[in-house]
């Protein structure tokens, strides 16, 4: 089995997973979630069912004396718009996990053993699902400040990305990581061939009078190695939540400033989630129209792309009208880019087809990242349906 | 090759352009490649790494395929894959099937059989796989187990040569030369030899290796046994030779190319630093290589612990048929084949039950471990007339259940049953039994005349294609047994008279009734886990044999055997099919028990557009369409039809309908079918039919009778089509009139 990177088709937001294979184990880290009700099932047969895949690859373990209970490792939350954390609520169980019950998972809660958060959670949410994140995280945050013997419990456990020198957060540094730390430790087990550069969200951005959301996002950049003794990645992927281009300035100054750009290689990438959902908000402030040209140290970003580079827009169809996000002008500059890399801009909702989008699938080699190929192999000649028609309303005459 | 211009075959014609919308190409040519044999040129994607191949193996993003087609055996054989590259790295890659030397690489696919597997699946499916192939070539993944080694495949092998794997191992590892400073060493080996059947058989068993020291004992061993006369005499003696490279050299690469005659076998040799000529003339000379065939046992030492074996020697077995010319050489044109290793076998297998006489006439399809108990039930029972068809040959690991013996190695399984059913009735003057060893598709029509049963029992979807398809006397009763659920349930399927039900009816009726009965849903789920975890394309080459143990596959054939026998003139089943099943425990003091059903004849329709696709209701549900579109008339109704398809016969099969549900809605001219419910329900079905059972179609009623579809049918068919073929099925749409159902299909 090898190490896998997914993206999948969710339209404008975010929901990513990657899949670390080391010693015959799996590590799941799950990036943001967008599980539509309208996915499920055949209800919308056009949209990619992400829960039932989901269903499929992630683990499943004993919670609480309830058998089979899927879970994830880590669950990261880059920020808390609702592209980001669109049916949370529903789909992840929330609380106490001595309290699982067997209800839980006929509901399809899936467990999630360590939460990754900024301290942004702290603030106010402006949805739903943000809303029963963050109590999910200040939940666990309660423990940990308290010193509960639960605390590191599966489903307690917690990973703060940021410090923003509040009070509430005051104490727990043995759980926080800020941008310039590497962590190789997930879910309570050391990883020798994968580790995670943390980019942002800086002190500077969360202490701001009223730090917004896109602008703090959790960035950070997933490191593959095939073997603990290798010098070089196998495969860099920076995920940069809804990020802007003042954000992205702050991270390539700091970064070369520490040199880490060259010590740890922490801006190259060999897949790069475009920001945003492919918006031009990388490239400089919106509207387009009004400020036209990409600022310089977009530009300079997106030059640490590795030869044979993917930029992935998750993102709707981005068409020549001005949606922003997507924005096609975005694409452009991102394309422009990757020409000189012999690089791939893949979007999220074309691949493999419009009409039938799937996960993007990056399989990890020690050449770097490779799509596998998508040929669907029936299982048998005879077939029965279920993906069909089945859960669509019909009208005939 | 020149263009073929020839009309194809529908079904191969059907094949490429299935090839040219999945590549969505504008046009496939294909080319004549021999005598009955095209091959369609394709350009197969290949994935690569953005810092290229892993081990910089010569595969690139694009390689050219021929997909080879046998105008009259397909689809019954797979097409074959050949790489169209002559620089293909074929040294480099596991996977390939050793070809002759200038012929393209030929891919190995698939685990087992690939027509076998073939059977089962679309050419699209096919592609699938090549892609994968390609796609773990580049990423240097073909070998399943990335701490073993794949054996070189071989194909068109002169017979075998039956060692013991750890022999071998254990001779390579000592290293003891049999000549001073030679890397070679002695084993006695045994042929078998025919007696009077004249059948050259090319079977050699090594039983032990030959230290200098015995050379004087084993000469007379070799000479006693060849010389002394015998009727019964089934095995002559000889010596084989066994080769290693004298520095242990270990080889990583993959000689697909292997030697075809003498002078390329020196050649082989002193690439490894073998004087092989030298070697076998000190045996001749020391009078320790009788004339004959030569075979020879060669070590490789490979990197790693071999796929399937306890070791890291791959041995490749080369036979010479030695031309001797002056000075007692060999001529450098002599015959070098190369034969298959197969790990003998040393228990003997027990006996099976007692016989009675038994009337009428009986034609077998598979003379494997459950057919050949049975027709060995019929033939110690006293019944006279029995063919049997098995293209098999009987090999050793077939001793462990099957109900001949050791003998009969090499031999065509149909051949070897009825010599011994001859032999059992050798002075029967009425006795008729008569092998065809050939496939069942390749039977001549006038064989099916002359029995009064065909009893299939074999395990393989194809052959159930093939008799689904084949035009059989409709007074020929039709039956089918299987063994599923690792030997717990036993399954016999007899056909109605006048083939309705048919056998396919029968199978996938067995599926559907999962969902009523225990033994039949356990088998359903545990197929569809075992599918999971064991379906593993592209990987891997040896076929696993199902495990069952020999009794239970005994009991089961003993009581199908019995009911054949009692139904031979349809007693108690009459004119109706029949679903039989045995069942035995596994686990601890073991339980039987038997159910069975009577099958009324299905409904067949065929599709009204002419699409050549039929649906086989079952019995009793299209009346109840038909009342229901009465019922609600004068407003339209629907629901979904429950069941699956063959896209191989073209065939869908109904067991159920869903009925409206509550937020559905219908007038008089048009209806919306809801979906509450629905999916939950039919997802039930697939889950306890093992996914092979689930929603196959659309039903409404017109209740105004048109015959026809409206025009928000067609539209609603094409919505439907694009979702039907990612699963894939058929789009089916069936109108129920007042008096009438019918069925439209579009794929």
């Amino acid at each position: 089995m090898a190490s896998k990177i997914l993206h999948y088709p969710v339209d404008n937001g975010d929901h990513g997973l990657i899949s670390v294979e080391e010693n015959g184990y799996t590590t799941h880290l799950m990036v943001d979630c967008n599980i539509r009700d309208s996915s499920a099932g055949d209800t919308k047969a056009e949209q990619f069912d992400v829960k039932a895949d989901l269903e499929k690859i992630l683990k499943k373990k004993t919670v609480n004396d309830v058998a089979d209970v899927l879970f994830t490792d880590v669950f990261a939350l880059s920020h808390g718009d609702d592209d980001h954390l669109h049916g949370f609520k529903k789909n992840f169980y929330q609380g106490d996990p001595k309290s699982y019950k067997k209800k839980n998972k006929e509901d399809g809660e899936i467990f999630i053993d360590v939460l990754w958060f900024s301290p942004m959670v702290m603030g106010e949410s402006t949805n739903d699902d943000e809303d029963c994140f963050n109590k999910e995280a200040k939940r666990r945050i309660k423990l940990h400040r308290d010193n509960s013997a639960d605390k590191d419990l599966a489903g307690n456990r917690i990973i703060i990305i940021g410090n923003d020198a509040s009070e509430s957060l005051e104490g727990l540094d043995l759980v926080r990581y800020v941008p310039g730390d590497i962590i190789t430790r997930f879910n309570n087990r050391n990883l020798t061939t994968f580790s995670i550069f943390i980019h942002a969200p800086y002190k500077k951005q969360l202490s701001a009078a009223e730090p917004e959301k896109n602008h703090t996002s959790i960035v950070f950049q997933a490191r593959f190695k095939m073997k603990s003794t290798d010098t070089n990645f196998a495969t860099l992927a920076i995920f940069g939540g809804d990020a802007d281009h003042y954000a992205w300035a702050m991270i390539l100054e700091k970064t070369k400033k520490y040199k880490n750009d060259t010590k740890q290689q922490a801006l190259n990438f060999d897949i790069l989630l475009a920001p945003h959902h492919c918006s031009w908000t990388f490239f400089n402030d919106t509207p387009e129209d009004d400020h036209p040209d990409p600022v310089a140290t977009a530009l300079e970003m997106l030059d640490y792309a590795n030869k044979g580079a993917f930029i992935v827009a998750s993102s709707k169809v981005i068409t020549a009208k001005d949606q922003n996000p997507p924005s096609k002008k975005a694409k452009d500059q991102y394309v422009k880019k990757l020409a000189g890399k012999s690089g791939t801009f893949l979007n999220t909702a074309s691949e493999p087809s419009e009409k039938s989008p799937e996960p993007i699938v990056f399989e990890i080699t020690a050449n770097g990242p490779v799509r596998p190929p998508k040929g669907k192999i029936s299982g048998a000649v005879t077939s029965a349906g279920g993906a069909g028609a089945l859960g669509r309303s019909i009208e005939q005459g | 090759m020149k263009p073929y211009t020839a009309p194809l075959p529908a079904v191969i014609q059907q094949a490429v352009e299935a090839v040219r919308l999945y590549y969505n190409l504008t046009g496939l040519s294909p080319l004549s490649y021999a005598e009955g044999i095209i091959v369609v040129p394709v350009t197969i994607p290949v994935s690569i790494p953005a810092k290229g191949t892993i081990g910089d193996i010569d595969i690139r993003s694009a390689e050219p395929v021929l997909l080879q087609f046998s105008l009259t055996q397909y689809p019954v054989h797979a097409p074959l894959v050949l790489s169209d590259r002559v620089d293909f790295p074929k040294n480099q890659l596991s996977h390939l099937y050793a070809t002759d030397r200038g012929k393209p690489a030929k891919l190995c696919l698939v685990r087992g059989d690939l027509n076998e597997w073939f059977a089962g699946r679309r050419i699209e499916d096919l592609l699938g796989v090549i892609e994968l192939w390609f796609y773990k070539a580049a990423l240097d993944r073909l070998n399943d187990d990335g701490d073993e080694y794949d054996p070189i495949r071989l194909e068109h092998y002169k017979g075998h040569h039956i060692y013991r794997y750890a022999l071998m191992r254990e001779i390579a590892d000592d290293a003891v030369p049999f000549i001073a400073g030679k890397p070679v060493s002695a084993l006695f080996t045994t042929r078998y030899i025919t007696g009077e059947q004249a059948i050259e058989r090319f079977d050699f068993k090594t039983i032990s290796s030959i230290q200098p020291i015995q050379i004087a004992e084993y000469r007379k061993i070799l000479s006693n046994l060849n010389n002394t006369p015998s009727a019964s005499k089934q095995v002559e003696a000889l010596v084989s030779l066994f080769v290693w490279h004298p520095d242990q050299v270990v080889e990583g690469g993959y000689s697909t190319e292997l030697p075809a005659n003498y002078q390329e076998l020196k050649a082989f040799f002193r690439q490894r630093e073998v004087d092989i000529d030298t070697i076998i003339n000190g045996f001749k000379s020391a009078r320790f290589l009788m004339a004959g065939y030569i075979p020879i046992i060669y070590a490789v030492k490979r990197p790693k612990k071999i796929v399937g074996f306890d070791g890291n020697y791959e041995f490749i077995n080369f036979l010479i048929d030695p031309e001797i010319i002056k000075n007692e050489r060999i001529a450098d044109r002599s015959r070098v084949y190369f034969q298959a290793h197969i790990e003998p076998f040393s228990k003997a297998t027990a006996q099976t039950m007692s016989g009675e006489n038994r009337d009428g006439s009986t034609l077998y399809i598979g003379a494997g471990s459950l057919g050949s108990k049975m027709i060995f039930h019929d033939g110690r029972s006293g019944k006279m007339n029995i063919g049997v068809c098995d293209d098999g040959y009987f090999r050793q690991h077939n001793l462990g259940r099957h109900s001949l013996f050791d003998y009969f190695t090499g031999f065509h399984k149909a051949t070897a049953v009825v010599l011994e059913l001859r032999r059992m009735y050798e002075t029967e003057p009425l006795r008729s039994f008569e092998p065809y060893p050939v496939k069942a598709h390749l039977l001549p029509k006038e064989v099916f005349r002359k029995y009064d049963w065909l009893v299939d029992t074999t395990a393989s979807l194809g052959v159930r294609n093939t008799l689904v398809q084949t035009d059989i006397p409709k007074t020929m009763n039709l039956a089918k047994c299987e063994l599923v659920n690792d030997g717990r349930l036993g399954l016999l399927y007899i056909e109605g008279k006048g083939r309705n039900p048919r056998l396919d009816d029968l199978k996938n009726l067995a599926f559907f009734m999962a969902t009523k009965d225990a033994a039949l849903q356990a088998w359903r789920k545990a197929d569809a886990e075992k599918d999971i975890t064991t379906l593993d394309i592209g990987l891997g080459c040896s076929s696993s044999t199902v495990v069952m143990p020999d009794d239970i596959i005994s009991a089961h054939a003993a009581i199908i055997s019995t009911l054949l026998h009692h139904q031979q003139g349809r007693k108690d089943i009459g004119d109706k099919g029949l679903l039989f099943r045995s069942m035995v425990t596994m686990e601890g003091i073991p339980q039987t028990a038997t159910r069975f059903d009577l099958v009324e004849a299905f409904d067949v329709i065929a599709c009204q557009r002419g699409s050549g696709w039929e649906v086989r209701f079952m019995a009793g549900l299209t009346k109840r369409l038909i009342a229901l579109c009465r019922s609600y008339k004068p407003r339209e109704t629907g629901g979904v039809l429950i069941g699956l398809c063959n896209y191989k016969t073209k065939t869908i099969h109904v067991f159920d309908f869903t009925t409206q549900t509550v937020d559905s809605k219908g007038t008089a001219t048009y209806f919306i079918r809801g979906i509450h419910g629905l999916p939950a329900a039919v997802n039930k079905v697939r889950s306890e039919t093992g996914d092979m059972v689930g929603y196959i179609g659309e039903w409404h009623s017109h209740p105004m009778d048109l015959e026809a579809l409206s025009g928000k049918d067609k539209k609603t068919i094409e919505e439907l089509l694009p979702l039907n073929q990612k699963v894939p099925i058929p789009t089916c749409s069936v109108i129920a009139t007042n008096h009438k159902i019918l069925p439209f299909i579009t794929e």
